[in-house]
C-alpha cells in the first residue's frame, strides 16, 4: 500500500506549551486508520492539522509526496470531515445540508444531485431527505453528519467520534456505512472511545498519550506484543494462602489478593494454569471460579497509558 | 465565485430564517422612533418635528447595531458548530468574515429600509426627497461599517459574547457623543468638540444638510469615508482570520 498522507516530525505548541512532541506515521490508501488516546492525547489537534484547520509549529504533512501547506485547497478538496460535534443547520432539510456542504466543494449541478443521493443514500437517510433536521432522531443527526462530508466522494475520510451519543442500531449502521466506504476505495482516519469500534473495523492502530505516539500497528501484532495474560481464581478462604509460593510456578510475574480473588499475571505461552490449580487443592481452597483473561485493546491501552480510554 | 455565492446566500438565510433578528431589526428602531418622537414632541416645532430629528438620528443608531448582527452570524453557538465544517472546506479563509459582514448588510440593509418607509408613512419623516438615494445610501454606507465592524470585533476577541460587550459600549457611547439621543451641546464645550471629529457625527450632519439646506456638498466625501472604513476594517479582519477560531 501507498501512503496518502505522510506526517514527519510534527509539532505543535498552545502559547508555551507543546501538546505535540515530534510524532511521526502514515496513512495508506484505502486503510482504516483508528487513533485512540485518552483526553487530552492531542488526537483532535492532530486531526485539526490533518483538516488543514490549524496551523503546526515545526514538522511536515504531505499528500502524495506534496505539502499541503502548500497548496492547501487542492488538499482540502480531497478531504471529507466529520466533526465531533454536530456541524449542521437545524432548520434546513437534510438533502439541503447535504447540498450546501457539497457546493462548498465545487459541486453544482447533475453533478451536485449526483453527490447528494451517493451521500444520503451511504448513510441511509434517503426516505429522510425532505425533513427537517430538527425533527431527527440524534443517531440520524450523526449520520447526516456523516453524509455532509461524502457527496464530494473524498479520497480520505477523517472522522471525528462520529458515534458518540447514539443508539447500538445506528452505530452498527455507521460502523457498516465506513465499511462500505473502505470497499469502495476511501481512506479512513477515525477515532473513537468505543475500543469494540476499534476491534471491528480498523487495518491498523495508533495510540496517543501526551502529544506522543507511543504504540502503533494492527490490532493482532499490537496485542501480540503484550505477553501478558491475567487468570483470576475466586477461592474460598484467601486467609489461608501465602503468595510468596505461587512465584516458584513457571511463568507467574505478579501475584495478589483481592478479597477471595487470587489475581495472577502471567506470561502468555506458557502454561501454567494446572500448576497453580493444583497448587491451590494442596493448600486445600475450594475452586469457585476461574478466568483467563488474553490481552485485549483495552488492557494494552490501560498498559501503555496507564489510563482507561475513557478517562 | 461559485463557493463564495453559496456562503453569502446561506449567512443571508441564516440572518433572515431567525424570528428574533427579524423582530429586532424591525421594532427596535421603530419603538424608538416612536416613543423619543412622542416624548419630546413639545420640544420641536411644526416645520421640523420631532419625529424628523429623531427618524433620521435614531435610524442611524439602528444601523449601528448591524454590528450586533454580525458578530452573531459570526459566532452564535448554534451557527458556529455548522460554521466549523465551512472551515474544514477548500475555500479561502477570507470568504467566512467577508460572508458575513456582506449578509448583515443585506439583511440590516432590507430591514431597516422598511422601518424607514413605515415611519416615513406613519409620523411623515422627511428622508430627502429629491436627495432621498443619496441619504439612502450614507444610511447604507452606516450599515455596511457597522457589519464590518462586528466581523472585526470577533477576529479580535474570538468570543460572541466578548464582542457585543464591546459594541454595546462602543455604540452608546458613539450614539451619545453623535447626539443621536439627545443634543450633544448639553454635555458642554469639551463634549461638542469631540463630537465634530466622529464619523458618525459627519453622518448625521451630512444627511441634516442635505434635507435642509439642500446642500450635499459634503456627500461624496462622508459616502467615500464609510467605504474606505469598511474596506480598510474588512481588510484587516480577513487578515486577522485564520479559522482557528471556530476549532
Amino acid at each position: 500500500m501507498k501512503p496518502l498522507i505522510e506526517v514527519k516530525q510534527l509539532e505543535k505548541s498552545y502559547k508555551s506549551k507543546k501538546v505535540i512532541h515530534g510524532i511521526s506515521f502514515s496513512i495508506y490508501e484505502g486503510e482504516i486508520l483508528c487513533l485512540l488516546g485518552p483526553n487530552g492525547a492531542s488526537k483532535s489537534t492532530t486531526i485539526n492539522i490533518l483538516c488543514g484547520a490549524l496551523g503546526f509549529d515545526s514538522g511536515e504533512v504531505t499528500c502524495k509526496g506534496a505539502p499541503i501547506d502548500k497548496n492547501l485547497q487542492a488538499f482540502k478538496q480531497q478531504l471529507g470531515v466529520v466533526p465531533q460535534d454536530l456541524a449542521l443547520y437545524e432548520d434546513l432539510t437534510a438533502e439541503k445540508n447535504v447540498q450546501f456542504f457539497a457546493s462548498l466543494y465545487g459541486l453544482k449541478g447533475k453533478d451536485l444531485e449526483a453527490g447528494v443521493t451517493f451521500a444520503l443514500s451511504s448513510v441511509g437517510l434517503t426516505s429522510h431527505r425532505k425533513e427537517k433536521v430538527a425533527s431527527f432522531s440524534g443517531g440520524m443527526k450523526r449520520r447526516l453528519n456523516i453524509a455532509c462530508a461524502l457527496a464530494h466522494r473524498p479520497a480520505l475520510l477523517i472522522m471525528d467520534e462520529p458515534t458518540v451519543g447514539i443508539d447500538p442500531q445506528s452505530r452498527n449502521h455507521i460502523l457498516n456505512s465506513i465499511r462500505d466506504m473502505q470497499l469502495k476505495g476511501m481512506t479512513v482516519l477515525y477515532t473513537t472511545h468505543y475500543m469494540e469500534e476499534v476491534e471491528e473495523i480498523s487495518s491498523r492502530i495508533i495510540i496517543m498519550d501526551h502529544g506522543q505516539i507511543i504504540a502503533e500497528g494492527t490490532k493482532e501484532a499490537l496485542k501480540e506484543k503484550n505477553d501478558e495474560r491475567k487468570i483470576t481464581i475466586e477461592i474460598s478462604d484467601s486467609n489461608e494462602i501465602s503468595l510468596d509460593s505461587f512465584y516458584q510456578i513457571e511463568g507467574v510475574k505478579e501475584v495478589a489478593l483481592n478479597e477471595d480473588e487470587l489475581l495472577i499475571t502471567s506470561i502468555k505461552g506458557i502454561e501454567n494454569l494446572d500448576h497453580i490449580i493444583d497448587k491451590l487443592i494442596r493448600l486445600q481452597q475450594k475452586i469457585q471460579n476461574v478466568v483467563v483473561q488474553e490481552a485485549n485493546l483495552e488492557t494494552i491501552f490501560l498498559d501503555l497509558t496507564g489510563r482507561s480510554l475513557r478517562d | 465565485m461559485y463557493r463564495l455565492f453559496r456562503i453569502i446566500q446561506r449567512d443571508t438565510m441564516n440572518l433572515i430564517t431567525n424570528p428574533m433578528w427579524i423582530f429586532f431589526s424591525l421594532m427596535f428602531p421603530f419603538l424608538l422612533v416612536v416613543i423619543l418622537g412622542f416624548l419630546t414632541g413639545g420640544l420641536y416645532g411644526d416645520y421640523f418635528t420631532s419625529y424628523d430629528y429623531y427618524g433620521v438620528t435614531l435610524m442611524l443608531f439602528s444601523t449601528m447595531y448591524a454590528a450586533t448582527f454580525s458578530a452573531n452570524s459570526f459566532m452564535e453557538e448554534k451557527i458556529k458548530k455548522a460554521n466549523l465544517r465551512i472551515v474544514y472546506s477548500p475555500i479561502r479563509n477570507w470568504f467566512i468574515p467577508f460572508s458575513k459582514a456582506v449578509a448583515t448588510f443585506i439583511f440590516t440593509t432590507f430591514f431597516y429600509t422598511i422601518v424607514a418607509v413605515i415611519c416615513h408613512l406613519l409620523f411623515q419623516i422627511r428622508f430627502g426627497d429629491g436627495k432621498l438615494l443619496q441619504i439612502w445610501l450614507l444610511f447604507i454606507g452606516m450599515n455596511l461599517l457597522f457589519s464590518c465592524i462586528g466581523v472585526l470585533m470577533c477576529c479580535i476577541f474570538k468570543s460572541e459574547g466578548v464582542a457585543n460587550q464591546i459594541l454595546s459600549i462602543l455604540t452608546a457611547a458613539l450614539a451619545m457623543l453623535s447626539g443621536f439621543l439627545f443634543p450633544i451641546a448639553n454635555l458642554g464645550e469639551a463634549f461638542v468638540k469631540i463630537s465634530k471629529w466622529l464619523p458618525t457625527t459627519k453622518v448625521a450632519q451630512t444627511i441634516f444638510e442635505m434635507i435642509y439646506d439642500q446642500n450635499s456638498a459634503n456627500f461624496s466625501s462622508v459616502f467615500l469615508m464609510l467605504v474606505a472604513f469598511s474596506v480598510l476594517i474588512l481588510a484587516v479582519s480577513t487578515i486577522l482570520f485564520n479559522g482557528e477560531e471556530y476549532v
